[in-house]
């Protein structure tokens, strides 16, 4: 089960994701990147706090809006991210190259700033 | 009620029913089929109209004489003489009952049979009961009109069987249905739209080579033969002509129990009547027929497209094998083990081993996201672009970060690539590794008897940051020591009830029993079978495993000579 939900926060689009984002669930998300940033959309905060598990299919579709993003000249921001989604990027040392926040608050004002 | 009846020749005392338009040619789906070389394919037609039955001449070679004089359209009395070619037959009618319905050949009940049996024996049948009651004119009449119905639904359907193109399929039903209604000016294929669920044209043939168009009848078209499957014959334009035929024919396409599509047949605009009841009912065995042929070419089309489908995987993995090496560096002193097992037929795992000198050699193992073709044809390239950087770089983090940048040049923007590459010294057995996003590295000291994880030289996965910057670690291995490199795959093998194999486990695998590179890979091995049971292999699993070979003889002479050198001085 996957679900995401976007929303507006003070100018920043705010994407929350829950449940299992693996290789069965995730086209839906991967239309959802593509009109977002298509449609100028590129300052964007990623809310992981619900999201219980992703594969490399998941985290192909994060990068996706990251590298789509930043290419139009936005940002990504993720935040929240518990357990086992923490310890896959740690892995893929995502860690140290995006912009993790413990909360979504915190990535809003770092977007909006 | 009206016979042509055969005077002469092989066919004399043939009668041949005239209540439905009658076409005759050398053709085998004309209903009076004459085999002679004099006889056009589409000779002439006979038709019951209003005033009476009429021949016309279909544009034949040599002509339809009645009386002996040759004519084009001419309208029949009783006792003429009606000549094609070499073959001469007597009209003969008896006066049409104005007031009663109009003789309907029974064509469905012989029709029926057709899927029971194979129309030849039932031809034979036919010509079996023909030849047994020669005396009852009135049953003859009946089984000549089945049996040339049936002749021709079974021209009919070898002559579309054949094709399983849908285009072509069309084309032939089309250009049959034209033969077989000489009256008919234009006729079209009908197939129900997927999405939408209408029907739409799919072809349109019309007799003369006027534009491609033909009216439909809504209302009747929808109601009567799209829900109900029910055959139509529309309503003559003369209301004098009633209860004699109509000016167009639709019948059902139906296969199993759905209406696939509708086949059309309409006749001249400014034509009374075009089509009796007996065409409608020949339209609807041809409508069955098509429909059957029609599935066929659409199974057809199906199984080629899974044809495709697996030629690509196909030619993918065939692709992806000769990027992997077919002969591993031959090195002494040094034991390679690897393992590849991708869980479909392409995988997006890889990995490779060359010399890059006289002194070194290359190791990768790397993991593309994504599974499939993609995947595997851009593992291809990402194969060959790091032969090349490793080749320029003798830095492994920079070869990397070569293969970074040549990876993110592509925009693939929802892929990346986790992997690591180290370069080996044969001589000092020393390695330098540097580690893209993948699953660590792990090291078995045969002297320590520990496994250790190696999480220096890391950075990020291939493919995400233009900017992303690369480590390398160095790494001395002894003799009996042995380096385990694998993709995620083995940390996410699953069981039936969903659990992973974990690094626990794979620490507990890596770190028992024997130490030499074919020990350690056959226990992973074997571990991960036990633990997975009868679950699918969801992921690609790639193994290298490296040891260098030989007792760490210079340790263990140490030790034993420190106690005899003891005992010395003491």
């Amino acid at each position: 089960m996957f679900q995401f939900e976007r929303s507006e926060r003070e100018g920043v689009t705010v994407l929350t994701l829950a449940g299992n984002l693996d290789a069965a669930t995730s086209s839906g998300l991967k239309k959802e990147v593509v009109v977002l940033t298509d449609s100028g959309k590129t300052r964007v905060a990623v809310d992981l706090a619900k999201l219980t598990l992703i594969d490399s299919t998941g985290v192909g579709v994060l990068i996706s809006l990251f590298k789509r993003a930043r290419a139009a000249g936005g940002a990504v921001h993720f935040a929240g991210l518990t357990a086992q989604p923490k310890e896959i990027f740690r892995l893929l040392r995502l860690d140290r190259s995006l912009d993790l926040h413990p909360t979504l608050d915190e990535a809003v004002q770092k977007l909006k700033g | 009620m009206a016979w042509l009846v055969a005077i002469d020749g092989e066919l004399a005392g043939r009668r041949f029913s005239l209540d439905a338009p009658c076409l005759v040619g050398r053709g085998p789906y004309n209903h009076v089929v004459l085999d002679d070389t004099r006889i056009s394919r589409q000779h002439a037609k006979i038709s019951p109209e209003p005033g009476g039955h009429v021949v016309y001449d279909l544009n034949s070679a040599n002509g339809t004489f009645v009386n002996e004089v040759q004519v084009k359209r001419q309208k029949l009395s009783p006792a003429d003489v009606v000549r094609f070619g070499p073959f001469t037959f007597r009209f003969e009618s008896e006066a049409l009952d104005n007031t009663g319905p109009l003789k309907v050949p029974k064509f469905h009940e012989v029709h029926t049979q057709v899927g029971a049996e194979p129309p030849s024996k039932i031809i034979d049948s036919l010509d079996a009961s023909l030849a047994t009651n020669p005396g009852v004119a009135h049953d003859l009449a009946e089984l000549e009109d089945a049996d040339r119905k049936l002749r021709t639904l079974y021209a009919f359907m070898q002559s579309i069987a054949t094709t399983l193109e849908q285009g072509e399929l069309f084309d032939r039903i089309l250009r049959n249905l034209l033969e077989l209604f000489p009256a008919a000016e234009a006729c079209a294929v009908y197939l129900r739209e997927p999405t939408t669920g209408m029907m739409e044209p799919r072809k349109v043939m019309r007799r003369d080579a006027g534009p491609p168009s033909l009216s439909t009848l809504p209302g009747l078209f929808h109601e009567e033969v799209v829900q109900k499957g029910r055959a139509i014959l529309s309503a003559p334009l003369s209301p004098g002509a009633k209860g004699q035929g109509g000016t167009s024919m639709h019948a059902p396409m139906i296969f199993g129990n759905d209406v696939q599509g509708v086949l059309h047949v309409r006749g001249g605009e400014r034509a009374l009547i075009s089509f009796a009841q007996s065409d409608l009912d020949l339209l609807t065995g041809l409508a069955s027929q098509a429909a059957m042929a029609l599935q066929n070419a659409r199974m057809h089309a199906e199984s080629l497209k899974q044809q495709r489908l697996q030629q690509d995987l196909l030619l993918a993995e065939q692709i992806q094998k000769s990027f992997l090496p077919r002969q591993l560096p031959s090195v002494e002193g040094i034991e390679f083990i690897t393992e590849y097992r991708p869980a479909y037929s392409v995988g997006g795992d890889f990995y490779d081993l060359f010399w890059l000198d006289h002194e070194r050699v290359g190791v990768f193992i790397g993991d593309v996201s994504g599974k499939g073709v993609s995947a595997a044809l851009l593992m291809a390239r990402i194969s060959s672009d790091l032969r090349v950087a490793a080749l320029a770089e003798p830095s492994p983090a920079r070869a990397i970060s070569r293969v970074n940048q040549a990876v993110l040049e592509r925009k693939q923007h929802d892929i990346f690539v986790t992997g690591i590459y180290l370069t080996l010294d044969v001589k000092s057995k020393t390695l330098m590794l540097a580690n893209a996003g993948h699953l660590p590295p792990f090291i078995r000291r045969k002297t320590r008897g520990e496994l250790v994880r190696v999480e220096g030289g890391s950075g990020t996965a291939i493919g995400i940051f233009d900017e992303a910057v690369y480590e390398e670690t160095r790494i001395e291995l002894g003799p009996g020591d042995t380096l385990v490199l694998c993709t995620d795959g083995v940390l996410e093998a699953t069981d039936e009830l969903g659990e992973q194999f974990g690094f626990e486990r794979l620490e507990l695998s890596l770190s028992s029993g024997a130490s030499r590179p074919k020990d350690v890979a056959d226990r992973l091995q074997r571990d991960l079978r036990e633990h997975v049971g009868d679950a699918p292999q969801y992921d690609d699993v790639t193994l290298i495993v490296l040891g260098v070979t030989g007792e760490p003889a210079p340790a263990r002479l140490r030790r034993r000579d420190e106690p005899t050198q003891t005992v010395r001085n003491d």
